[in-house]
């Protein structure tokens, strides 16, 4: 078995495309070479990116193909002569005459089926079709062309190594690829052009130049980088954008400018990091060819540099900012009402009065009791958003919510709030720092009044289609609401919907005014937006815990959708309940396996022979066998401490426990057998086991099949980061 | 990597070896052109020759342009109000488009291996010209030397082949190049500095662009630019039919100076801030639109011609 190595090599490809870029060139791959039997079955693919480069490494090639039978169904007898002519070139064949071509019985009657016998071929012939089908199959959300041959891609691609155990391949004439070169066992890297002989060689030669690709996961589920902590350091990000980055520290001064525009104008105008140490971390790219010694002389020339360059951002923003004091809060608001924030929801203004109220609603929900401090609330944020108006956020979008706190502050003398830096109306992550409730509840209202409005004037995302990014603001509402440093264990969401709800309707002027009149009506139809955005934001919980926490989407699913839960109205315990039921159905220990796979077969069983069936009241269990009686006492057992409040993971402890009990149950008795008595008997215990575990998981959201044989097990399997 | 030059001395030597260095890898060397616009992509050789008639079509020009809003009253060591962008269009897009791009900067000396040289991904758009383009800003130290950008469309219609776009801040080539803070203090020629040729420029136009442009007159003076392109366009379609090839050419090209013409008015009524964020996105939908018509009778009119 070979391996087979790939890299493609092209014009500074986008930070967002490599890593999404290596997944799929690397999924793809495998696919394609699978589709022509040319992987063993112990074969498995990674992808690999850099600023510059695309890699992908498959291991398990095999020398060429497996002969196979491919059986088309084609239409059914005395179809139309041009569906069948249709049928047969598509097969490859031209009459009906031809062998391999047959009319052929079938329940639903006889269709015609053609039958193509493809001969073994070499994976020297076969791998570079299956790398231009790659290619051609990649999709990206945003790409270009560049040359006569319509292909797109992120950026342009320039030349190709495919090694086949340390051979070089080339690739096929394609009138559908851009013109590449390659096929020779070279990379290109800086002026030089390197030869590499494996996947282990390629990182080698990368690694000495100072380059480090990010590694995807592979097929087996291996997480070959781990990063959790790294991903957050300005080098792991630096090195989406530059091949070679050096963190450099540069300390540029502000001058008669707040405090706290600086480190989000450095961050717009040059993709600077702060540091807690003070200055500011800049990924500058280290020139190949610079030897011994002179890269620290290079670093103070940079540093040098850049601090220039961003003394001069800052002047420039100190010169709007100037002009803004000048113009003042007032007039600044008064242009508010001439922007239209959507035909149906009316202007910023008016987007602004409703945000206000609802985060002061928010903030006392979170237990902000002070008067005072709700009112400041409600005005810093009616204020700071005056500022979409100003020159400064005109040219630095970023500061705003900044800009507005800060005139508010001074206008007001409100010292307190002279860095409040406000996530409000831009949904900013507020995410890395610590919970302060007036962020959250101002940013939380922008998030949640953007939702709201967009689901009522009928805007919802579908398919593929989202043009106001719904989706990802229902994913940032989900982590705001479940992020662990802010211990909202007690924010009931259905309350809070409730007096988001409220707030527009109480705000019903506000809404209706001037607006045209299919602007939506939240008097009349609240109830029903409600239960969109709610519905809404369950469906975006699945996604987010799905890539955010590892929880796979049917896992959530199941405890979410559990009626009668008080607790499923808290979306921290629905984390709390989705992580620990994943713990319990990916858990790698053979013992825990086996109660897992006895719990859902027990479930399935039960599920299967309550089917139809009525269960009478009153129906006496005194003729219960002794498993009955066993299984009687164990979910009376369960019940009883699932009544008691305890922590989700112990209630998902409850659930394994139970799988013991209902097996032994379910082998030794015929539940369908005996007197009538006692078939309901038995049957309203399996009738109270469901229910008992609907209190924790509606297991039929659980998809079927053996979970161990699922293709992603291995990859759940690894996590197990047990919450509370 | 090309061999890498003596640093050029002064500004104006940095356009003729620009200049020099285009003409030879088979670029047409052209003027800017006489209309007050905000950057060289809006030279007719770049924004209607990226549609036809000529492929392959290649170009190179100084452009001076002017964004009244950029203007800092001569404060600001790196923004202008009017400056001055080397322009280069590749038609089609050459393979090579990055290695000629970094040799012209080693012709100029300015040696990248000295510096923090990177390219960001930059998207760039023209919502007046209704362009988009995929790319990058050139950065030197921190600093943006460079638009590198793909075209994709231009008046809304697809570029086919896409061309290459380079556009090259000379000013802020000019301040690494021969190492100097300000642009104020870059060598012009032996004798004199940029300031002394053109810091007046800045401290008058920005008070003007600012506070003082005649807001009645700016908006008056956009709607008869934008009403006489409409006159001439309607002109030019109803005539078309029956006078096709007499009138060609001649009114589309002159129809696109009205384009230009109410694209600048529109710059001076937003620094001057006399309009809304809404009415400013009616205004870039108005230029919009003018231009779009304008490169459809280009293309219309040129199509027949382009091999691409």
């Amino acid at each position: 078995m070979a391996e087979l190595f790939v890299e493609l090599y092209g014009e500074d490809f986008p930070g967002w495309a490599q890593e999404k870029g290596s997944r799929q060139l690397s999924d793809l791959l495998y696919e394609a070479l699978k589709k022509r039997n040319l992987l063993d079955k112990r074969a498995d693919s990674i992808g690999y990116a850099s600023p510059r480069r695309f890699a992908v490494q498959v291991e398990g090639v095999l020398p060429e193909s497996k002969a196979q039978e491919i059986e088309t169904r084609g239409p059914r007898e005395g179809a139309n002569e041009k569906a069948l002519e249709g049928f047969l070139r598509k097969a490859g064949f031209s009459s009906t005459e031809d062998q391999g071509v047959e009319l052929r019985e079938t329940p639903k009657g006889k269709f015609w089926f053609a039958t193509k016998l493809v001969p073994p071929s070499s994976a020297e012939k076969e791998v570079p079709e299956a790398i231009v089908e790659t290619l051609l199959a990649t999709r990206w959300r945003k790409s270009m062309r560049w040359d006569a041959s319509g292909f797109r891609w992120p950026r342009p691609l320039r030349r190709y190594t495919i090694l086949l155990d340390g051979n070089p391949l080339c690739l096929p004439d394609s009138e559908r690829l851009p013109s590449l070169r390659g096929g020779t066992n070279e990379i290109e890297i800086g002026e030089e052009y390197i030869a590499v002989s494996s996947k282990e060689d390629w990182l080698k030669i990368l690694k000495a130049k100072g380059i480090e690709p990010y590694a995807q996961t592979n097929k087996r589920g291996v997480q070959i980088v781990t990063e959790s902590q790294e991903m957050s350091t300005p080098r792991y990000s630096s090195r989406f954008h530059i091949e070679r980055p050096s963190l450099l520290v540069i300390h540029p001064k502000a001058k008669n400018l707040p405090e706290s525009f600086v480190p989000v104008i450095l961050k717009y105008h040059l993709g600077v990091y702060e540091r807690s140490e003070g200055g500011y971390y800049y990924s500058a790219s280290l020139p190949y060819g610079l030897e011994g010694g002179a890269e620290s002389e290079w670093e103070q020339k940079t540093i040098k540099q850049v601090e220039k360059v961003a003394q001069a951002r800052l002047d420039d923003a100190r010169f709007y900012w100037e002009r803004d004091k000048k113009i003042g809060v007032k007039e600044l608001q008064n242009r508010l009402d001439k922007i239209n924030f959507h035909p149906k929801l009316g202007s910023i203004r008016m987007r602004a009065e409703r945000i206000a109220n609802l985060a002061k609603e928010i903030a006392g929900l979170l237990g902000e009791q002070d008067e005072k401090e709700l009112e400041h609330i409600q005005k810093v944020t009616l204020y700071s958003l005056c500022d979409l108006a100003s020159g400064t956020v005109g040219e630095i979008p970023s500061l705003e919510g900044f800009v507005g706190a800060k005139l508010f502050a001074e206008e007001k003398d409100l010292a307190p709030y002279e860095n409040f830096p406000l996530a409000a109306h831009l949904a900013l992550s507020i995410r890395e720092r610590k919970f302060v409730v007036q962020e959250f509840s101002i940013s939380l209202a922008s998030l949640l009044d953007y939702l709201v409005g967009f689901i009522a004037a009928g805007e919802q995302s579908t398919g593929s289609t989202d043009p106001y990014a719904l989706r990802s603001k229902g994913e940032l509402i989900c982590s705001y609401l479940i992020h662990p440093n802010y211990r909202l264990t007690d924010l009931n969401f259905d309350e809070l919907m409730l007096n988001v709800m409220n707030i527009y309707l109480e705000n019903a002027d506000i809404n209706t005014k001037n607006l045209p009149n299919d602007a939506p009506d939240f008097r009349g139809g609240s109830r029903k937006i409600e239960e969109d955005v709610i519905n809404f934001l369950k469906d975006r919980l699945e996604r987010y815990l799905q890539w955010a926490e590892k929880i796979p989407y049917d896992v959530t699913r199941a405890v979410l959708n559990t009626s009668g839960n008080e607790d499923r109205a808290y979306f921290v315990s629905i984390k709390n309940y989705a992580v620990n039921l994943r713990n319990l159905l990916y858990s790698s220990e053979e013992e825990e396996r086996q109660k897992v796979e006895k719990l859902l077969v027990a479930w399935r069983r039960a599920q299967g022979l309550l089917r139809g069936v009525e269960l009478k009241l009153n129906s006496s269990d005194k003729v219960l066998s002794e498993e009955g009686e066993k299984f009687k006492m164990a979910l009376q057992n369960a019940k009883q401490r699932l009544d008691a409040k305890l922590k989700p993971s112990l209630r998902v402890e409850i659930l394994a426990e139970l799988s013991e009990p209902v097996s032994a149950f379910l082998d030794a008795e015929k539940v369908l057998e005996g007197t009538e008595q006692e078939q309901q008997a038995r049957l309203a215990l399996l009738d109270r086991f469901i229910q008992v575990v609907k209190q924790v998981a509606d297991l039929d959201y659980i998809e079927g099949g053996d979970i161990t044989a699922r293709k992603d097990f291995a990859y759940y399997s690894k996590v197990s980061n047990s919450t509370d | 990597m090309a061999e890498v030059a003596k640093p050029v001395g002064t500004f104006q030597e940095m356009i003729f070896r620009l200049e020099q260095f285009w003409a030879g890898h088979g670029c047409v060397v052209l003027r800017g052109y006489d209309k007050e616009m905000g950057a060289g992509t809006f030279h007719p050789a770049t924004a209607l020759y990226a549609l036809g008639p000529y492929n392959p079509w290649r170009c190179a020009y100084v452009q001076p342009s002017r964004r009244p809003t950029d203007g800092r009253y001569g404060e600001n060591p790196h923004r202008l109000q009017r400056y001055y962008q080397f322009q280069v269009l590749l038609k089609p897009a050459p393979e090579d488009s990055r290695e000629l791009y970094e040799a012209s900067l080693a012709y100029l000396g300015l040696d990248k291996r000295r510096h923090d040289f990177q390219y960001a991904e930059d998207d760039w758009e023209s919502p007046t010209l209704g362009a988009t383009g995929l790319g990058w800003e050139v950065r030197c130290d921190g600093l943006e030397i460079t638009q590198f950008t793909y075209f994709q469309k231009m008046g809304g219609i697809e570029c086919n082949p896409p061309s290459v776009e380079l556009t090259y801040g000379l000013e802020r080539i000019a301040s690494i190049v021969q190492e100097r803070d300000s642009v104020y203090d870059l060598a012009w020629n032996k004798d004199f500095t940029y300031g002394e040729v053109h810091h007046q420029v800045e401290i008058d136009f920005s008070k003007y662009n600012f506070e003082q442009a005649d807001l009645e007159a700016l908006r008056h003076d956009f709607d008869q630019a934008e009403a006489s392109v409409k006159q001439m366009l309607d002109r030019f379609d109803s005539a078309e039919a029956e006078f096709a090839e007499v009138l060609r050419g001649e009114a589309v090209l002159a129809a696109y100076d009205k384009c230009l013409e109410a694209s600048h008015l529109f710059n001076l009524l937003d620094a001057r801030g006399a309009i809304s964020p809404q009415v400013r996105q009616e205004m870039i939908l108005r230029v919009r639109k003018l231009v779009t018509r304008v490169c459809q009778a280009w293309k219309g009119q040129v199509g027949a011609q382009d091999n691409g």
